[in-house]
């Protein structure tokens, strides 16, 4: 039955009222999507005051509130999307003179992050990517980790390593430098992903250093002293204990949000370090003019990227910017592209129909490690 | 006269290189050519256990290396003419996608004016080929112009090396050319001219057996392949002039992965454009022998196929 038959037949019997709606709510799925529309529903045969659909499409309001079909607690919201859209989201309940937010009751869909995890409406046009999962055949490359005695910091920070099925200590590997480690490793499956894209030869075996930070916005944004971490502590202590090359060619850097600013930060500070940066839905606010709005931890990163727009300064080295069009961040990575290649670096760029989010990172890391880690895949017959 | 020569499918999951060795009578060494597999070149105790006591190494990719090392004038000449190569075959890649693009648009105009498309598909498909036997020609020209590195297997700091391969592969019962990456592969061999020993080797009746990479440097040319890379859809090229030990024959290792074998339009391309050579899709388990100018399928069923002209993919029965 579809929502239009459904209020029809509820304004024709209202004494039937709860046997239609479970009727309803038993013969679909949710949300219910037809061709670039959908349409989110929410019943639980409890009385509510209202819903609201919470998610975080920049452009749209971040609170949508539901329609009422008349005479009943159901209430519904419809929204047309892009084609190949993948939408995370909440229902704000309004009850008992509260808001509560909940996943959607009637979608097994869910996306995980640190904080929960959230509902998921993928567009017809989304395609779950098939090397999120190594195949059957794949020999996999193996986790372990240290401890380093940070002087930086003035505490120990855990460091944990990736290193390829065929790792051997003597060979000199490409290394890769990962920010917010362990969040990429529980929420993006970055560990399979390597794994997956290694065993299809499209892109080359390398070695993975995943690091966390502790105050994490304040050490990731711009922070000169996360800089000296990454090249004068993190660096030195994984070329001593592993078989990773010393070219900063073959060397990177990478992150998400303000791990990506952190990023360009230390390759900016330090250009002789990372031949290669992969920057996930960088948080590059930058002002022309005025304060830039956003919390304080954003000073010391608007600071940076103002400065990086008004240096001119040669910066090399190969970038992987990419950014999902429903960020508010969008508009800045985009301004970012055109100035890093005017600086001279080599810059392929992605855009996603998704938001500020693990899922989002992980479906366009094959995009990224590719560029900076090509593999042999056209060269390679087994 | 010549020996037996035998493809294979790739050797993963299920080898069965020992089923071809059971093929080869008589004794003495059984040579291997690693190579393609690059800096694990050495790591051969797995292939040897299967070849057994008579297996005997030949470490092109380590003798190349050496080589390169203590030849800097020879290492900077052939790493030029590499550089011009590539520059080349970025060339012939520019011209090479807006053919392919031309004919996948006629393709898709196929049904609205039947015969008079195919007659322009005919002519864009020649354009195509034109293309190709240019690539390899121009190819061919630039290789021998580096003159002092075009037969590095005459200089003396190579000579040494070069008796060593003619001696391993002269007294062989066969020779071995595992998989890997094929540009590697093709260029160490040509480097110590174990591409005309070989070829001799062969002729007085030797055994070779290749699979994956070590088949595809038998043919010529050799054709890259695949079909889904992660920059979105592509189309085979050429890598180069191959070895031409097995003429008339594309091979196409893994093609069941590597290409999309259900698109006829791209099938169709595909065998349309190196014909008259047959493209022969391998498995793991495909076994195929040379038997008077043709294959016969020694694996099972479904294991080796033929890509047709029609866009078809025919199974190779395998012999009763």
């Amino acid at each position: 039955m579809k929502l239009l038959d459904l209020v029809e037949s509820l304004r024709a019997s209202p004494a039937a009222t709860d046997k239609l709606l479970k009727a309803f709510v038993d013969a679909n799925t949710f949300p219910l999507v037809e061709g670039d529309t959908a349409t989110f529903f929410f019943w639980d045969g409890e009385p509510t005051k209202g819903v609201n659909l919470m998610h975080w499409v920049f452009g749209l309001e971040t609170r949508q509130p539901f329609t009422r079909i008349l005479g009943t607690d159901a209430f519904y919201l419809s929204l047309e999307l892009p084609h190949r859209a993948r939408v995370e989201y909440k229902f704000e309940l309004l009850r008992g003179g509260r808001r509560r937010w909940i996943r959607d009751p009637r979608n097994d869909l869910q996306a995980f992050d640190p904080f929960g995890s959230n509902s998921v409406c993928p567009m017809p046009g989304y395609e779950e990517p098939n090397w999120i999962h190594p195949a059957e055949n794949c020999r996999r490359g193996r986790i372990e980790s240290f401890t380093l005695k940070s002087a930086e910091w003035g505490d120990e920070r855990e460091v944990t390593m990736y290193l390829p099925n065929e790792y051997k200590p003597h060979k000199r590997y490409p290394l890769l430098l990962c920010h917010d480690g362990r969040d990429y490793r529980r929420f993006a499956n970055m560990v399979d992903v390597l794994d997956a894209l290694i065993h299809r030869r499209e892109v080359r075996p390398l070695v993975v250093a995943f690091v966390d930070g502790v105050d994490r916005n304040r050490e990731y944004g711009a922070n000169p002293r996360q800089t000296v971490f990454l090249v004068d502590e993190l660096l030195p202590a994984v070329r001593a204990r592993y078989g990773v090359t010393k070219d900063p060619a073959e060397t990177g850097v990478m992150g998400a949000s303000f791990g990506a600013v952190s990023s360009l930060f230390a390759h900016w500070q330090r250009p002789d370090v990372f031949g290669k940066l992969l920057l996930q839905s960088g948080s590059f606010v930058f002002t022309d003019v005025g304060h830039h709005g956003r919390s304080e931890l954003f000073d010391p990163v608007v600071e940076f990227v103002n400065a990086l727009r008004n240096d001119t300064g040669k910066l090399e080295g190969r970038t992987h910017l990419s950014c999902g069009v429903f960020e508010s961040l969008i508009q800045f990575n985009r301004a970012l592209l055109p100035l890093l290649r005017e600086r001279g670096m080599d810059v392929r760029y992605s855009e996603a129909q998704d938001g500020h989010n693990w899922i989002a990172w992980r479906d366009r890391l094959r995009d990224g490690l590719t560029w900076l880690y090509p593999g042999h895949l056209w060269m390679w017959y087994d | 006269m010549s020996g037996d020569l035998f493809l294979l499918g790739p050797q993963r999951p299920n080898p069965n290189l020992g089923e071809a060795l059971e093929r080869i009578p008589g004794t003495g060494p059984i040579v291997t050519i690693t190579a393609g597999w690059r800096l694990d070149e050495g790591e051969i105790d797995a292939l040897h256990a299967v070849v057994g006591p008579d297996a005997v190494h030949l470490p092109l990719y380590q003798w190349f290396e050496e080589c390169m090392e203590t030849m800097p004038e020879t290492r900077r000449r052939y790493k030029q003419r590499q550089r011009e190569l590539r520059r080349v075959k970025e060339l012939y890649r520019i011209r090479l996608h807006r053919a392919l693009e031309a004919v996948r648009a006629l393709h898709e105009r196929a049904d609205q004016d039947n015969e008079l498309v195919e007659k322009q598909l005919e002519w864009a498909l020649a354009d195509v080929r034109r293309i190709d036997r240019q690539f390899v020609d121009h190819s061919k020209s630039l290789f021998a112009a580096y003159t002092d590195v075009s037969r590095p297997w005459e200089l003396p700091e190579v000579a040494a090396r070069r008796k060593e391969s003619a001696e391993k592969l002269s007294s062989a019962r066969a020779i071995l050319i595992a998989g890997g990456h094929v540009a590697v592969l093709r260029n160490r061999m040509l480097f110590f001219g174990v591409h005309q020993q070989l070829f001799q080797a062969w002729l007085q009746k030797t055994a070779v057996v290749a699979w994956g990479a070590g088949a595809m440097v038998l043919t010529d040319p050799i054709v890259l392949f695949y079909d889904d890379p992660p920059d979105g859809p592509s189309h085979p090229e050429i890598l180069d002039s191959g070895l031409a030990l097995v003429q008339d024959t594309v091979v196409l290792p893994d093609a069941e992965k590597r290409l999309r074998l259900r698109d006829r339009m791209r099938v169709r391309l595909l065998a349309g454009r190196f014909r008259p050579h047959q493209c022969v899709a391998m498995e793991n388990g495909a076994f195929l022998e040379m038997k008077d100018g043709g294959w016969v399928q020694r694996g099972e069923r479904g294991t080796a196929s033929v890509l047709e002209p029609t866009g078809e993919v025919v199974p190779l029965e395998p012999i009763a």
